[in-house]
């Protein structure tokens, strides 16, 4: 009896524990982690009671029902079917996920647009060896766990003008190209659409002048790209440049220029030509020493979802650009245009610095609203807007049929444009995108059959998969230099080889510089070579040491593993073994680097038959 | 006739006042145990939570784990140990003997460890935005705090509880087989997906489960569970523990 009240005791907590057991025990499966409640693992689900922008207004609270990736049915009075997973939306707002309409788009871009909700980016400036894959990865309804790209490709730009920068062969129109031959090439590569770049860097004190396209080229470009079915964008930086563009038919213009306050003569060209403008605000306030990146980069709503390469790319300044008005310039112009109806879509300009993908579409909109477009209209740029300027018909909107890309945040948008940034979870293509930058391996390819990458006997230096880019220390720091060409004499009678030279200067530690094999379609992508046993090539130089060095791995910036080889006056053929590389990690190789080291000295060598048997 | 002295205003609440400081004063005076208190859940945060860690979201995570954990050490051990060790010494008999309220030493014994906690609770914030790049909406910050010194109260209870039932030395012990896998059982120092299914499961078993749950609600890292669950479990825990370790004092002479 004296030991009643602990057996009742301990009976009571019992019970409550076991309560408590039963009732979360299984929450913490790895796969549960539920922000916005249920966690659905497929692509069919119900968001309910939530408010839900459609693209173009709010409609008030509805249920929302997504089956097999495709939202099936939107209403205030549609029933959940029985067995769906539900996602409680009261007091959340959904939207469409959004578009960001300028964007330049490489390495782990795509994947971190789509934590923040930004499920689709047009892209204004790469390579076009991606672009078939690109369009079947739009057109997949899968669980491919990044945001959808539409691309331009090359953009079309003078010899040596802005663009030209960036380490990758851009093809160039100068005096005497045949501009529709040109225009006729860039179609037949994929793209979606042309954009041009008019930029002599006039705009931009201090900055050395930029040869650039003449405006009968800009007129010439317009035309072929229209002649070829599709839209012509502008990137111009001066009021004149941006005036001369819409009156030589450009679709829209992909910044805004903040030179000079926007005039009437140039609103009515805007509306005669039906044109649009995306007046990328974030990076013109990076440009104007605002700080806008760091806030965002410190909002503790978005943190969780932010990888530091994002934030480092937040927080990173232009260097040398003096405090100047231009944000208010442009802020100035936008208003102007919006209020006499010009079509504005929000566009990230990401990764410049200051901005960082998806993170900045979420500054964008603000700066939207700062610029005069209220909450609603600011939503609309980033979603139905653009889906119809650029003719994107399956999403942008929510409405039945629709793809169901889907971005649900907490509180309500329509009067607070950054509650946008309260993100309670993204969908894309019906399926949950884990919020943790760290979640979500990427997915490494199997390499296509052939054994063969590279024999240089093109015109043009290419491979069978993948692509060449050149490397040096200079993204680390360092001052070495690289050139590279199609020589000719290749190996074993061949006709020609890739001739790679240049001088390893002292400055980064670990100095190098020659070219790098990516074998994926965007470089440094994954991609699983397990199934191959060694690297082959023939190579002859000046007697020096080389490097072969392997990225591999689940991180973009882990260390490569590196083998040594001597290039002799003769050709001589070199194999290291897939497995000697020391730490690699076969399943996941984003590129193999053929570089000179230590000790600084100019470096010449040439490549032939590189080979992955 | 004015010989009649009038006694003394009896002011209930300084009493209190008193008691709990000098108990406080009397913990503070004691090194050697105020010192591992505040650094040990201060070190294991340095370490774990800001050198070895990727990300601000794991820093998240970790700030909230490691409080939970920090104040948690602070009760058990404190009540624990602390209340055995006096039961042993006759203090407790001999506070019953003075006139001061019944309750008096007990709450200043929890005050003291509310104290406690609201320090741990400061250090860990601080070293979280100054060194391990953790930024919180000021409501998230005064939350955790709230969290942190009011989760005292559970582990208080389940402290005196043992404080009631062992000696001294062994008081000690108990805890410490109570304290760690519970801390380790509960999520606070990793994610529980990393351990076993089974433990995964029985997780909320544990009180610490339950208080961690709440500070990582306040980060938004927490499984998705009910408030009311979490705070109903901590209730239930600090009422029973607290009305068996009451009997328990009560009878002991």
């Amino acid at each position: 009896m004296k030991r009643l009240p602990e057996i009742l005791g301990f009976t009571i907590l019992a019970g409550v524990l076991g309560l408590a057991v039963a009732l979360q025990g299984n929450a913490n499966e790895p796969a549960g982690e539920g922000d916005a409640g249920a966690s659905p693992a497929g692509n069919s689900f119900a968001i309910r009671d939530a408010r839900v922008f459609d693209g173009e207004r709010g409609i008030g609270v509805a249920t929302v029902v997504v089956r097999d990736g495709l939202i099936e049915s939107v209403g205030a009075d549609v029933a959940v079917p029985d067995g769906l997973p539900v996602v409680d939306g009261a007091g959340r707002t959904l939207l469409p996920g959004l578009v960001d309409a300028h964007v330049h788009a490489w390495g782990d871009a795509r994947r971190d647009a789509v934590r923040l909700g930004v499920t689709t980016a047009l892209d204004m400036h790469g390579m076009p060896d991606r672009l078939p894959q690109l369009r079947e990865e739009r057109e997949s309804l899968g669980d491919t766990g990044q945001a959808d790209l539409w691309a331009a490709g090359y953009a079309v730009t003078a010899p040596g003008g802005h663009g030209t920068q960036y380490g990758f062969p851009v093809p160039a129109i100068d005096a005497d190209t045949d501009v529709e031959a040109f225009i006729g090439e860039r179609l037949e590569e994929g793209v979606d659409f042309i954009k041009l770049i008019v930029e002599d860097m006039s705009a931009y004190q201090g900055a050395p002048a930029l040869p650039t396209l003449t405006p009968n080229q800009v007129t010439a470009v317009i035309a072929a790209a229209h002649a070829g079915g599709r839209m012509a964008v502008v990137h111009a930086s001066t009021l004149a440049d941006s005036r001369q563009a819409l009156d030589a038919g450009a679709d829209g213009l992909v910044h805004i220029f903040a030179d000079r306050p926007v005039d009437q003569g140039f609103i009515e060209s805007a509306l005669a030509g039906d044109a649009f403008v995306v007046p990328t605000l974030s990076v013109l306030a990076s440009f104007s020493g605002a700080g806008e990146g760091s806030g965002l980069a410190a909002d503790p709503r978005l943190a969780p979802a932010v990888s530091a390469g994002q934030r480092a790319t937040l927080d990173a300044v232009i260097p040398g650009v003096p405090r100047s008005d231009r944000l208010g310039q442009a802020l100035a112009s936008v208003r102007a245009l919006h209020a006499a109806g010009v079509d504005i879509l929000a566009g990230s300009d990401a990764p410049n610095p200051g901005t960082a993908h998806g993170v900045t579409m979420h500054g964008e909109l603000e700066l939207l609203v700062r610029a005069g477009l209220e909450p609603a209209e600011a939503l609309a740029a980033a979603t139905a807007v653009p889906a119809r300027r650029f003719g994107i018909a399956d999403r942008g909107r929510i409405a039945p049929g629709m793809r169901a890309d889907l971005l649900l945040v907490e509180g309500d948008p329509l009067s607070d444009i950054t509650a946008t940034r309260a993100i309670a979870g993204v969908w894309k293509n019906g399926y949950r995108i884990q919020r943790d930058p760290a979640a979500g391996a990427p997915q490494a390819q199997l390499p296509p059959e052939d054994t063969l990458v590279s024999d240089f006997e093109a015109d043009a230096l290419g491979a069978a998969f993948g692509s060449w880019q050149p490397t040096t220390d200079q993204m680390a720091g360092g001052a070495s230099t690289v050139a590279h060409r199609l020589v000719e004499g290749g190996a074993g009678g061949s006709g020609g080889a890739l001739g790679v030279s240049g001088e390893i200067r002292p400055g980064f530690p670990f100095p190098w510089a020659g070219m790098m094999f990516f074998p994926a379609a965007e470089p440094m992508q994954p991609v699983d070579l397990s199934g191959r046993a060694e690297v082959v090539f023939q190579v002859r130089g000046d007697g020096r040491s080389y490097n072969a060095m392997l990225f591999s791995g689940p991180s973009v910036q882990s260390m490569p593993a590196t083998l040594t080889f001597q290039a002799g006056a003769e050709w001589s053929e070199v194999r290291l073994a897939l497995s000697d590389f020391p730490g690699a990690d076969l399943s996941l190789v984003r590129g193999i680097a053929f570089t000179a080291g230590q000790p600084p000295g100019a470096f010449e060598f040439h490549l032939d038959q590189v080979e992955l048997r | 006739m004015d010989a009649i002295a009038r006694p003394p205003r009896f002011l209930p609440w300084r009493c209190y006042l008193l008691e709990a400081g000098y108990e406080l004063l009397r913990q503070l005076r004691e090194p050697a145990f105020v010192l591992p208190t505040l650094l040990f859940p201060t070190a294991f945060y340095l370490l774990f939570g800001v050198m070895l860690t990727g990300n601000a979201a794991n820093a998240q995570y970790m700030l909230a784990g490691y409080g939970v954990f920090g104040i948690m050490g602070a009760a058990l051990f404190g009540f624990g140990a602390g209340i055995a060790a006096d039961r042993e010494r006759g203090l407790l008999r001999l506070k019953r003997a003075l006139p001061a309220p019944p309750g008096a030493w007990l709450l200043a014994k929890m005050a003291a460890a509310m104290a406690f906690a609201a320090i741990i609770s400061l250090l860990l914030a601080t070293l979280a935005a100054t060194l391990g790049g953790v930024a919180l909406a000021p409501g998230q910050w005064l939350l955790l705090f709230a969290a942190n010194v009011l989760g005292v109260l559970p582990f208080c209870a389940i402290g005196l509880y043992i404080g009631s039932l062992v000696g001294g030395n062994a008081a000690v012990a108990v805890v410490n087989i109570l304290f760690l896998p519970m801390a380790f059982l509960s999520g606070l120092w990793m994610p529980l997906s990393v351990l076993p299914d089974i433990f995964t499961r029985l997780s909320p078993v544990w009180p610490a489960y339950h208080l961690g749950q709440l500070a990582m609600k306040v980060v938004g890292h927490d499984a998705g569970g009910s408030t009311w669950l979490h705070l109903g479990v901590l209730g239930v825990v600090t009422a029973v523990f607290f009305m068996l370790a009451r009997r328990r004092l009560a009878a002991a002479a």
